[in-house]
């Protein structure tokens, strides 16, 4: 049997990591495989695990989760980068799409659809959360 | 050898000559026993307190200190004399003496124990520093006041910058349609204005552009922090501060800074009442572009600053430098917005700020 997707969490609260972690233990289809507080070494690690998708905030102290991502979709050519974050503001929205990010949740999601989302992104769809198009003034 | 002691007791002519110093000294010298009563003065204390020495001999020292600080002067001497030591009294600390007519002044006091016969004498040295002390303040003042100087000829550049390069592209204009013995007039003048124009530009290189460190932040984050600051002015006021703050909508801006524009807003709309409520407001504007407003229900802005562009030095407050609203301004157009100033509706005053949602929104 093919092992799960392994993801990796960068976000600068520890207990929003422990709550992922625990979220995406509880659930068969996601695996996690590391996390840090700081985008910078996040980056590194994130180069050689090589995970296939990443978790990535926006607000963190140092280097901010736009700052670091492109860096981090060069360093996992074929893994997915999904923004996990409080900013619900349609301009980070297209500026993460427009830098490689794969999908935008918002941590006030539903765990349920934060799941759902996360295995939707990694069926190879891109996927915003829907609490964001409320915001369609566009 | 020769040792202070192995001289022995100064021979009378000597101990004269020693008075003569004393009584001469340029500065104030008191002299007091244990029990804190004056047994010696000289010439400068009559002159810088205006007593007579017979009315000062004998009486406390106190005598020459303001009411409000007898009480402890007392208890100081005591312990000074349980262990005297040559010093100087409360150094850094503010000294005050009083004159015979209650006339207070800066003194600076120096204390030396002297052994006699019947107990120890202590002699301090008391020197008026009412004309340092004010050459302090003095410096102090232009300092501050330089300062602002500095901060305001930036603004006052800035401001002008902008007529100048105007009045220079018109003049041009018109250059092109007059005969030719009026162009050299105005070629004149181009040139001028073109000088004018270079000052500006050096005057405003002086000057660092305001460094700006963006982070994406959230509006609820900005308004809290800016509330917490406006603390003061809010305080014992009956002012309710009311959010209206979509979740999770954020911008790229420099958090001290944009802190520091919505707490002088606050602080503004705070001290223009007693009671209300101030309505902070964010909202989405298309999809690059963020509103922040800070709303009250005061009195409003005064009808002569209505409608009028905010301007440098120009304020209704006592105290105000009329640069607040200025600094305000500079900072959010520093990050590609627009400060509005407007009335409310029905009344009081609105600030609206336009910001860029993201750095690269704007860029031209």
């Amino acid at each position: 049997m093919q092992s799960p997707p392994s993801v990796y969490l960068v976000d600068d609260q520890a207990i929003v990591r422990a709550s992922f972690k625990a979220l995406l233990s509880e659930d068969d289809r996601f695996q996690v495989v590391g996390q840090q507080g700081d985008a910078r070494t996040g980056i590194s690690e994130i180069r050689k695990l090589k995970p296939d998708v990443v978790l990535l905030d926006i607000s963190m102290p140092g280097l901010s989760g736009l700052e670091a991502l492109p860096q981090i979709v060069a360093a996992i050519p074929d893994g997915y980068v999904v923004m996990v974050t409080d900013f619900e503001t349609e301009d980070y929205v297209l500026a993460a799409l427009a830098a490689g990010a794969r999908g935008y949740l918002s941590k006030a999601d539903e765990p349920a659809d934060l799941l759902s989302g996360l295995s939707r992104i990694i069926a190879g769809e891109r996927y915003v959360s829907p609490r964001i198009r409320g915001f369609g003034a566009r | 050898m020769t040792t202070i002691e192995s001289m022995g007791r100064p021979p009378r002519e000597d101990e004269s000559w020693f008075r003569a110093l004393v009584e001469n000294a340029p500065d104030a010298i008191v002299g007091i026993d244990a029990d804190g009563r004056i047994l010696l003065v000289n010439a400068e204390t009559e002159r810088l307190f205006g007593w007579d020495r017979s009315e000062l001999l004998q009486q406390r020292v106190e005598i020459l200190i303001p009411p409000h600080v007898r009480e402890r002067h007392v208890e100081d001497r005591n312990r000074y004399f349980e262990r005297p030591s040559t010093r100087s009294m409360a150094a850094g600390k503010n000294l005050t003496g009083i004159r015979k007519d209650g006339t207070e002044f800066p003194v600076e006091i120096s204390l030396s124990p002297i052994r006699t016969p019947n107990g120890i004498l202590v002699m301090s040295l008391v020197r008026d520093v009412t004309d340092r002390k004010e050459a302090e303040r003095r410096e102090l003042t232009m300092l501050r006041a330089l300062a602002t100087i500095g901060e305001s000829a930036a603004i006052l550049a800035h401001e002008i910058k902008n007529p100048v390069t105007a009045i220079n592209a018109a003049l041009k204009s018109v250059g092109a349609r007059l005969g030719i013995e009026d162009r050299e007039i105005l070629d004149d003048l181009v040139g001028r204005m073109r000088r004018l124009e270079m000052m500006i530009r050096r005057t405003l290189s002086f000057v660092k552009p305001l460094d700006l460190h963006r982070k994406p932040c959230l509006a609820t984050d900005l308004f809290d922090h800016a509330v917490e600051d406006a603390r003061g002015p809010l305080s014992g006021k009956r002012i309710a501060i009311r959010q209206d703050v979509p979740r999770g909508l954020g911008c790229d801006v420099d958090p001290q800074l944009m802190r520091e524009v919505l707490a002088n807003l606050v602080t503004n709309a705070a001290e223009a009442m007693e009671e209300g409520t101030i309505t902070l407001r964010a909202e989405p504007n298309g999809a690059d572009e963020i509103v922040l407003t800070i709303e009250d229900d005061g009195p409003g802005m005064p009808s002569t600053m209505r409608g009028k562009p905010i301007q440098p030095f120009v304020t209704t407050k006592p105290s105000g430098t009329g640069l607040g609203l200025t600094i305000c301004r500079k900072i959010v157009e520093e990050h590609g917005g627009k400060l509005v100033i407007l009335p409310n509706d029905p009344r009081g005053t609105r600030v609206r700020i336009e910001i860029p949602a993201r750095t690269a929104s704007r860029a031209p």
